[in-house]
């Protein structure tokens, strides 16, 4: 086990370089700077000091190394876009509000998808399944953007039952301010109440027909014990893979909710540093995507273990 | 250079289309012009409510820095503008005429020659109590100025003398004694604390408009140095003397301003507390404004026909106004246009006149202003107001060629051989690039397609490119005929719309200019900085309008902007300035 986590973590650095590498000279690829946009229309003098500024007008390998170098620090250096921020300082600000919104989604989407997963493979066939079925693909077609504003057009609009926009700060960052919360994290756990259910019910279906639950039936357990202790167990093995990824994910910002609720959170500068070529900023957004995902995986791995022992890792049978 | 509305920040990332608006629609717009000015609550016998507080929508994502210096967006200049106070204030009087109303200075002197203004300063104070100086202003002039900084409008001080010398500095060559040396040389002199002289190169009347912008009001160095690297950022590291001071931020999301009670003026500032908040969706910002949660709106798209129709209640009064920009066509004359015809000036006027404007502006945004001239309407040249007294040089000539097929394309066949071209129009193809893949900018691109082929016979080549970047590219290797740009000015003057296409303008870069033709307009610039009097300027304007648009055809000028809003009945007092900021509270307040 100890030679696997040493071999992994090794590997999670080499994936982190690689990734940061290939972000930098893809990014390089692409006409256009941070930079551009702005200069365009400024006369030629000011144009070249500020290049010069930013070091902009280094050639490409100059800047790789002098990047690399910082990032070895934790120094991604400072945006161009923004100034006198750079990555920590605006995860700082802005992560907090998109961590709760995300954590909340979750909760409410994967509690409610799984409670129906459930009762749709027990009730496989009914009316229920159907109306389950259909309200699944219902959302998962619909967009999250879509929900939103209909919610707080008519629910907070018009209805007045909650605020149209913001978001809890200060002391209420993360307990409080409960009413700004209820809409977002409703739209945004449609999509994954859909994709939960979807996924248990397929997944205990396949269960339900083993032969341990048939020995288990033929044992006398009643119902809800074979359900909780040999069917549920077992599904849960296709879930423990996409959880994780799900959480992740949905921690880092959802670029929509956060636009129609003006919620100041990390979601919109996935978009924006991008279409900005905000270096600095998108390397430290990958950089710390790729840590959340490969640490992800690996305790996905080790999950599994846990789960279902007759899965092992370090090459023992 | 040209200043980042949103509506235009939206043209420097889609050059292709210059204004984002709304589809269909048959009516054209009423032109009613901003309502009157500040007036005083007494003054019309209303009563104040209680609670003097309002929300505005605001694009908190282009407010990059506290520095007024450094700023260069819009919704920058919407805070700073009520956080600070410069030397003059651009406002509108009682009858909704665009003024600069003395601020900071209570009053200036302009020498006779206009080449020397002396400003007198009132007595003010910043937030900490320290009172605010002719040098605080000599600081910002320097500061913006000095070429290691590299702030965006550092041309702002080009006017004065010494200040083209300092901002054109190469920071690579240059020592930084010499640097320091030219801010020192800098013509701007604080003769006593309340004493500012200013000696300008030439008599360039624009410079009043120029210091009514933000970012040449008062620095405090003393108060950069103990902030550091937090200037940008962090509004609990600076001093105020505006209206209003910040009393809160959060990042690309809100903005609190409060009541400044150390502000000379205080007694005619109603408001106690400004929120200015970020709210991404339209639709989001309609719902809202009809709770009555937002003072005032700016609709987009869609939603103008509504207000405009009063379909989204009564209680607000809409307002259509003009706004200094224009957006047009501009030719690649880099000798290398891919048809290889847009060196003939009867090529590019046949191209020009062969577009009806009046339809497009309709059937496309059912908004804005056809334009057959590059001088929007409003702008002012001292008292004069430029498109009020001069005529639109492209009209006489569209209404000679009338969009008659025949003629259009005899002109644009003669223009061919002129350049030894036997080709027949058939076979002609012209390139035409842009960006932009939403509905509205295809139903342009459309247009002017379908336009150019109708009217000429020949085929236009619509090359979409998927982002400025992309469209930058192309541009600069001069794969393309046509190019299609907007310009907004920056301050209130005529100049601002022609100095582009000089040799310190931005046009070589940005409009498919060159250096030689550059060259040839400079003699209508030197004209200006001799010429002090508004009546001699603009006929020296006009003349230089019609070089552009007719003699040159440089570009084909197709539409000026407009600026509509929708303010709620209980807010009263808020002005629309032409230019700086989009609204001016300063003075408003909420009705009972």
């Amino acid at each position: 086990m100890l030679k696997y986590t040493v071999r992994r973590f090794f590997e999670m650095l080499l994936t982190i370089f690689v990734i940061a590498t290939a972000t930098f000279f893809l990014l390089a690829a692409v006409p256009g700077d941070p930079l551009s946009d702005r200069a365009d229309r400024l006369p030629e003098s000011i144009r070249e000091n500020l290049y010069r500024k930013y070091g902009l007008d280094k050639p490409v390998l100059e800047r790789y190394v002098i990047t690399m170098k910082g990032m070895l620090h934790g120094d991604f250096g400072e945006s161009v876009r923004m100034p006198g921020y750079d990555i920590q300082k605006l995860l700082q600000e802005t992560l907090a509000p998109s961590a709760r919104l995300g954590l909340q989604t979750i909760v409410v989407g994967v509690g409610v998808g799984l409670l129906l997963g459930i009762l749709a493979a027990m009730f496989k066939g009914t009316w229920l399944d159907y109306i389950i079925v259909f309200f699944s693909v219902l959302m998962i077609s619909v967009p999250t953007l879509i929900f939103g504003l209909l919610l707080q057009k008519y629910v907070a609009g018009e209805m007045g039952l909650f605020p149209i926009i913001g978001w809890p700060s200060g002391e209420e960052l993360w307990f409080g301010g409960w009413a700004y919360t209820v809409l977002p994290t409703l739209s945004g756990c449609f999509s994954y109440i859909a994709t939960y259910s979807r996924l248990l019910k397929t997944s205990m279906l396949d269960v339900i027909n083993q032969d341990y639950v048939l020995a288990a039936r033929a044992k006398g357990l009643s119902e809800p014990q074979i359900v909780r202790r040999h069917i549920l167990r077992n599904s849960f093995i296709p879930i423990i893979t996409v959880l994780p990824m799900s959480i992740a994910f949905a921690l880092t910002g959802s670029f929509f909710i956060e636009k129609i609720y003006a919620i100041p959170g990390f979601g919109r500068y996935f978009i924006e540093s991008v279409q900005s070529r905000d270096l600095s900023i998108i390397l430290g957004q990958t950089v710390l995507m790729s840590i959340v995902y490969v640490a992800v995986v690996f305790l996905v791995d080790i999950l599994y273990t846990l789960i279902d022992p007759r899965i092992r890792v370090g090459g023992k049978a | 250079m040209k200043k980042r509305t949103f509506a235009l920040l939206l043209a420097a990332v889609m050059a292709c289309s210059a204004l984002a608006g709304c589809g269909g629609g048959n009516a054209a717009p009423e032109t009613t012009q901003p309502s009157a000015g500040p007036q005083t609550p007494d003054a019309q016998g209303t009563q104040l409510a209680e609670k003097q507080e309002i929300q505005l929508h605001w694009a908190a994502a282009n407010f990059y820095s506290f520095d007024n210096n450094a700023n260069y967006a819009a919704e920058e200049i919407q805070v700073q503008s009520h956080v600070l106070e410069g030397l003059v204030r651009p406002t509108t009087d009682e009858a909704g005429n665009q003024i600069l109303a003395p601020a900071g200075a209570e009053r200036w002197d302009v020498s006779d020659d206009g080449l020397t203004y002396t400003f007198h300063l009132r007595e003010y104070y910043w937030s900490d109590g320290v009172q605010v100086t002719a040098q605080h202003f000599v600081d910002s002039f320097r500061r913006i100025g000095d070429p290691r900084n590299a702030f965006d409008f550092a041309s702002f001080i080009g006017d004065i003398v010494g200040g083209e010398a300092l901002y054109t500095m190469d920071t690579e060559t240059a020592s930084d004694a010499d640097i320091e040396a030219a801010k020192e040389a800098l013509a701007v002199k604080a003769l006593d604390d309340t004493t500012l002289e200013v000696t300008l190169a030439n008599p360039a009347p624009q410079f009043l408009s120029k210091v009514g912008a933000t970012y040449l009001y008062p620095v405090r160095l003393d108060v950069i140095e103990a902030a550091g690297e937090l200037y940008d950022t962090d509004y609990t590291t600076h001093v105020w003397c505006g209206p209003f001071v910040v009393t809160g931020f959060v990042k690309d999301n809100s903005m609190t301003l409060e009541k400044n009670p150390t502000y000379w003026d205080a007694e005619n500032v109603h408001l106690t507390r400004v929120t200015l908040i970020n709210i991404d969706e339209v639709s989001t910002q309609n719902t809202m404004f009809k709770n009555g949660e937002l003072a005032a709106i700016v609709p987009t798209g869609d939603y103008v026909q509504p207000y405009r129709e009063g379909l989204a209640g009564d209680n607000y009064s809409y307002v259509h106004g003009d706004f200094p920009g224009v957006s047009y066509f501009y030719f690649n004359r880099g000798g290398n246009s891919t048809s290889g015809l847009m060196e003939s000036q009867k090529v590019r006027l046949a191209m020009s006149l062969a577009i009806n404007r009046e339809e497009f502006t309709q059937v496309v945004f059912d908004r804005y202003y056809a334009a057959y001239g590059f001088v929007p309407y409003g702008v002012q040249n001292g008292e004069l107001t430029f498109r009020d007294d001069v005529t639109e040089p492209l009209k006489a000539e569209f209404d000679a060629y009338a969009l008659d097929n025949e003629k259009l394309r005899a002109l644009f066949k003669e223009g061919m051989e002129e350049l030894g071209d036997t080709r027949e129009l058939s076979e002609v193809t012209i390139t035409y690039i842009c960006t932009g893949d939403t509905a509205i900018k295809r139903q342009q691109q459309e247009y002017w397609k379908n336009a150019w082929e109708t009217a000429l016979g020949i085929t236009v080549n619509v090359n979409v490119l998927g982002d400025s970047s992309l469209f930058r590219e192309e541009r600069n290797a001069g794969r393309y005929d046509i190019g299609q740009a907007g310009w907004n000015g920056d301050y209130n003057d005529p100049m601002a719309f022609v100095e582009m296409w000089s040799s310190h303008g931005t046009s070589i870069r940005y409009s498919g200019w060159t250096e030689e033709r550059a060259a040839q307009f400079d003699t209508f610039i030197d004209r200006l900085n001799a010429e002090p009097d508004p009546a001699g300027r603009e006929k020296i304007f006009a003349e230089a309008e019609q070089w552009i648009v007719c003699d040159e055809v440089a570009a084909i000028p197709y539409m000026y902007s407009d600026t509509i809003l929708c303010v709620s009945n209980q807010i009263q007092g808020m002005t629309f300035p032409f230019v700086g900021p989009r609204f001016d509270f300063s003075r408003a307040y909420v009705v009972a």
